[in-house]
């Protein structure tokens, strides 16, 4: 989990790397620490970026 | 110096990031206040690290520079330092044309621009930084410069040749980074696989990886990036064998064409490159193989371009970079 935004929390996959890569964004309504690891199911996709929820 | 306060502002890639960095702990440690904020206009000294690779850098880079110097002149800046690769290459150029700069400094020079601030170089301090992103991950640069002479890359004649860090400095620097939180350890280097060929006589890479893995708060190391030919493909089994490399290989192989591979001075035909692609992919199940191409190089018609557009499509990359070529005056 890298960092809060407005309405998500921005995290990266294994497969993903900072600046260069995409991000997975999850609703700030669950309760997440920036910081940690957090496995996470994929449930829809934009042009650049992943949308997933905490399992 | 009335105004105690450095600001930093750090243009160009993650190597620059880390350069920043080690300036910034040593400024810290001579009593100055550091900020790293590229919109900050009320320190009273701004060093600005420069990128000095293809022409949008360099612009973002003068555009940068010019924007401290206007606002030197309406407020509290009294001294304005530009360093990193722009002014190790354009120097001259640079000093007649932006004099209102106080003084250009150029790559691996820390010490001179200490001095400048008054400050003295502490040798006991140089694994230590001062993170600018976020505390759970940080880069570590293993290697300045590099040996191969790629046409398209004015890197060899900004940087000069590759110079390796010791496995042990290296491990001490990242084990003082996972001390302080970071949990991700991301490698750079302008060739990752030629690690250690400098130093020990042979690529060390694997080694130092093994090293690294020994610092058990890191929970993922990351590779950026390796060369295609001469891929430690030691590498290949510790990967796949181990869940805290990640599975994630920046390869970065510019092109497919064997006539345009040679004109880049690559040392890597095209039979090579898809040997050592089709190998990660099916030895590291699940891996994401990530290269950057380079469209429009000179040399390059529309058959090499639709030879590259094809072996795109076939392949499939799980990430891609594509770059319009930039013509570089010192390529190699």
């Amino acid at each position: 989990m890298k960092r809060r935004e407005d309405r998500f929390f921005v995290g990266r996959t294994e497969f993903d790397s900072p600046e260069v890569d995409q991000e997975v964004l999850i609703s700030n309504e669950f309760n997440l620490k920036t910081g940690n690891f957090y496995n996470v199911k994929i449930t829809r996709s934009s042009e650049f970026d992943l949308y997933g929820i905490p399992v | 110096m009335k105004n105690k306060k450095i600001n930093i502002v750090t243009l160009g890639c993650s190597k620059n990031v880390v350069d920043s960095e080690k300036l910034m702990k040593q400024l810290e440690a001579g009593g100055y206040s550091v900020t790293h904020d590229s919109n900050d206009f009320s320190a009273g000294t701004v060093i600005i690290n420069t990128c000095g690779f293809i022409n949008d850098a360099k612009e973002e880079s003068i555009d940068n520079i010019l924007r401290y110097v206007r606002a030197r002149e309406s407020g509290h800046i009294e001294n304005l330092y530009v360093m990193g690769c722009l002014a190790e290459r354009y120097i001259d150029a640079l000093q007649a044309e932006i004099p209102e700069v106080d003084r250009y400094f150029g790559v691996n020079n820390i010490a001179d621009i200490l001095k400048e601030t008054g400050i003295t170089y502490r040798p006991d301090l140089s694994i230590s930084r001062t993170l600018t992103g976020p505390e759970h991950y940080a880069y570590l640069k293993v290697s300045e410069g590099c040996d191969r002479s790629c046409a398209f890359c004015a890197i060899p004649a900004i940087r000069g040749k590759c110079v390796s860090r010791s496995v042990g400095e290296l491990v001490s620097e990242a084990e003082q980074l996972a001390k302080s939180g970071v949990k991700e350890l991301i490698l750079i280097a302008q060739d990752l696989s030629y690690y250690g060929l400098d130093l020990y006589k042979k690529r060390m890479l694997p080694e130092l990886v093994s090293e690294l893995l020994n610092i058990q708060s890191l929970e993922w190391i990351r590779l950026h990036y390796l060369y295609p030919a001469d891929f430690p493909l030691e590498l290949i089994g510790m990967i796949s064998e181990n869940p805290r490399i990640c599975r994630y290989i920046d390869i970065p192989i510019q092109h497919i064409s064997d006539k345009i591979l040679g004109m880049m001075k690559r040392s890597h035909g095209r039979a090579e490159t898809e040997a050592i692609l089709h190998k990660i992919r099916q030895e590291i199940p699940g891996t994401a193989i990530r290269t950057t191409l380079i469209a429009g190089h000179p040399g390059e018609t529309k058959k090499e371009f639709n030879e590259l557009l094809e072996f795109v499509r076939k392949f499939r990359f799980d990430r891609l970079g594509v770059f319009a070529y930039s013509h570089e005056e010192e390529g190699g």
